[in-house]
């Protein structure tokens, strides 16, 4: 091939090139089947969730439309699934979320600063970063037999034993890890540019970071931590084995804020008693409360979806 | 442009101060909840002397858990004040929960071994014990089949035990039956077990009752798997009803189920005759109660001594105990003491007796 020389050669190669470039992608096959492939993978992830949803609505759809009111509105019974209803599961799971929400998230958050903030690059930081992350894939289970030890029986003082403190502790401890690597990766977004602008008009370390840094990884810290609560909501085992009622729950006279020390249930743990009783009505119970879970989990994720849009600061 | 720098900023220190509150108020919900903790207490003994109101806790087995539920739900009823939590972790927790002095109440479907009595009496604890009903179970075969009338506990481990894996035909257990003891031959006919799913208490009775002794001497053989003590291949159900259809609608079925569960079904399924060593028993709710028909467990409920005269505790336990109570027994599947034994269940009680009482 000869060098284009001429203007006119030059505008015929330009053609020539144009026509090639705009062929290309009629006949890109790989990148069609790699498309048609991720979107087939796509539909497999939906049609789970999809089959999940379908199934659990259809088999608690006698409950749902019967008598969701009562369903939602009545307590534990035994004597007939048809009176059964989930108000004190909704009830503990709103407690253990605030009780987790109050230490999991000022003490994740916290850590996650110092780790990317003030611990930059040491051995230490590196060290407990490796910690953290090893600790986010131990089983939930592991995290209830920590419960029962150390907030159940040593620091039953605190907890008052078999209460919705210590049920809030233990996954606390189960979604610290999440929140700590979340924040962490949150905080390490944010531009070193901005860190360095900021100290460059002379401000301080604690300017810098509550004015800048903070502001502009809150959403993300946010949105993180949210959606590790709601992981939080659906566990049964770590609450069983620190002592969550399985049975029958009356608070007696025990106002709400009395009721963090008392005994305590959770929607999975009525799931659980539920899905082991005999008969078509209990498993309809069942069913039904799995989709009342999900729809208070739904409406977590939204508001995580809310606060990210709310805080959310574009680069 | 300068204008609009210190509007941004502006913004984003308002988001933040909004961020900032949200953690403050959340903070604030928790120190009064920190404060209010330390009245409570006192305000909730105060209040216990007008009207019943209290604390009631009760663990231990799952299988005795239906009882005290339903027991707690009518209780619940006429006490309104009375906070009561029940929860079945199991027979062992339960001991365990009353050794570290948790409980006031906790269920047992056996009765409590000497270790757990020795870590009571090291912590002081004495307990008032009685039985509140007992679990019979009852093996089933259809009312169509019948050339089977009795069986021997090596007979059901011949047929559902773990060396009964892959087995068919009645028939195909003949030899097994033989070598250890059994009662057969059996005639041939499909072999089709219908049964409690391994979450049942049900299930976990009969292998303990009926299957174990034999199971633990063939594994000491060297003959069976000593991790499983039934046969995986079988009809597994949670729902009592499954299992006595499934049971009424093949010949030659065979399976267990409570004893409440296949009384009210006599017109499809054949109830048979068990013998654990000393002849063959009928299952009925007078064989059960006097403990000559073998498949059968006592329940038990123990009480904290010190915590029986604890007023929610006292009329809880009071209430278990009257007749009234008893019907729940029956209601949760299960069967009725003897007059014998709820009498002295009653004078345990009425009596404070502490220790072993059966």
């Amino acid at each position: 091939m000869r060098l284009a020389s001429s203007p006119a050669d030059i505008a015929i190669q330009t053609a020539k090139t144009r026509q090639s470039l705009q062929r290309r992608p009629q006949a890109d096959l790989p990148g069609t089947l790699f498309k048609w492939l991720l979107i087939s993978f796509t539909g497999f992830a939906i049609a789970f969730l999809g089959v999940l949803v379908v199934v659990m609505v259809n088999d608690g759809w006698s409950v749902l439309s019967g008598r969701l009111s009562g369903f939602l509105s009545n307590g534990f019974s035994q004597r007939s699934a048809q009176d059964a209803g989930v108000w004190q599961g909704i009830v503990g799971s709103v407690q253990i979320g605030i009780a987790t929400a109050l230490f999991a998230i000022p003490v994740g958050i916290a850590t996650a600063i110092y780790l990317v903030e003030y611990a930059t690059g040491g051995w230490f930081a590196r060290a407990v970063e490796l910690n953290v992350r090893n600790l986010a894939g131990v089983p939930s289970i592991v995290y209830g037999l920590l419960g029962l030890t150390v907030f159940v029986k040593t620091l039953d003082g605190f907890t008052q034993g078999k209460t919705v403190i210590a049920g809030g502790l233990t996954l606390a401890a189960m979604v610290l890890p999440i929140i700590v690597i979340t924040s962490v990766e949150a905080l390490k977004a944010v531009p070193q540019g901005i860190r360095e602008a900021a100290y460059g008009v002379g401000a301080t370390k604690w300017e810098v970071l509550s004015r800048q840094i903070l502001p502009a990884a809150v959403s993300t810290i946010l949105t993180g931590t949210v959606l590790s609560l709601a992981r939080a909501l659906g566990e049964a085992a770590p609450l069983i084995l620190v002592g969550a009622a399985t049975g029958f729950i009356s608070f007696g006279d025990s106002n709400f804020l009395e009721t963090f020390t008392g005994p305590f249930t959770a929607l999975p743990v009525l799931i659980f008693n539920f899905a082991r009783q005999p008969g078509e009505d209990w498993s309809a119970n069942a069913a039904a409360a799995s989709v009342v879970i999900l729809i208070l989990v739904l409406m977590i994720n939204g508001a995580a979806l809310y606060f990210r849009n709310r805080f959310e600061k574009k680069w | 442009m300068n204008k609009n720098v210190t509007s941004n900023r502006q913004v984003s220190r308002f988001r933040w101060l909004t961020f900032v509150s949200l953690v403050g108020v959340i903070t604030l919900v928790a120190g009064a909840c920190g404060s209010s903790d330390s009245n409570s207490s006192s305000e909730s003994k105060s209040t216990a002397q007008q009207g019943l109101s209290g604390t009631i806790t009760v663990t231990g087995s799952s299988s005795v858990e239906p009882i005290t539920n339903l027991l707690a739900e009518a209780f619940s009823e006429v006490h309104p004040s009375v906070a009561i939590s029940v929860s079945g972790p199991g027979s062992g927790d339960g001991h365990k929960a009353a050794c570290a002095g948790e409980v006031p109440i906790w269920n047992s479907s056996r009765q409590i071994k000497d270790k757990e009595i020795d870590c009571l009496q090291e912590k002081g604890i004495d307990f008032i014990e009685f039985r509140v009903g007992i679990d019979g179970i009852s093996a089933i075969i259809s009312i169509e089949n019948d050339a089977i009338e009795c069986l021997n506990f090596a007979d059901l481990y011949s047929l559902v035990g773990v060396e009964a894996t892959g087995f068919s035909k009645w028939s195909d257990a003949n030899s097994l039956n033989a070598d250890i003891g059994g009662t057969g031959p059996f005639p041939e006919g499909d072999l089709e077990i219908f049964a409690p799913g391994e979450e049942s208490g049900t299930f976990d009775s009969f292998i303990e009752i009926a299957l174990e002794d034999v199971w633990e001497e063939r594994v000491e053989a060297g003959e069976a798997d000593a991790n499983y003590a039934v046969r995986p291949d079988y009809n597994a159900s949670a729902n009592d009803n499954v299992i006595i259809d499934g049971i009424a609608g093949n010949k030659y079925s065979l399976g267990w189920v409570g004893f409440a569960f296949a009384d009210v079904a006599r017109d499809r399924v054949a109830l048979l005759e068990v013998d654990g060593g000393d002849g063959c028993v009928a299952p009925s709710p007078a064989t059960i109660a006097d403990a000559s028909f073998p498949i059968a467990r006592f329940l038990y409920t123990y009480v904290d001594a010190a915590k029986a005269d604890d007023p929610a505790v006292k009329d809880f336990i009071d209430y278990m105990l009257s007749d009234e109570g008893q019907k729940y027994v029956v209601e949760a599947g299960y069967v009725n003491l003897s007059e014998e034994d709820i009498t002295q269940s009653r004078a345990s009680w009425a009596n404070r007796t502490t220790g072993k009482t059966f």
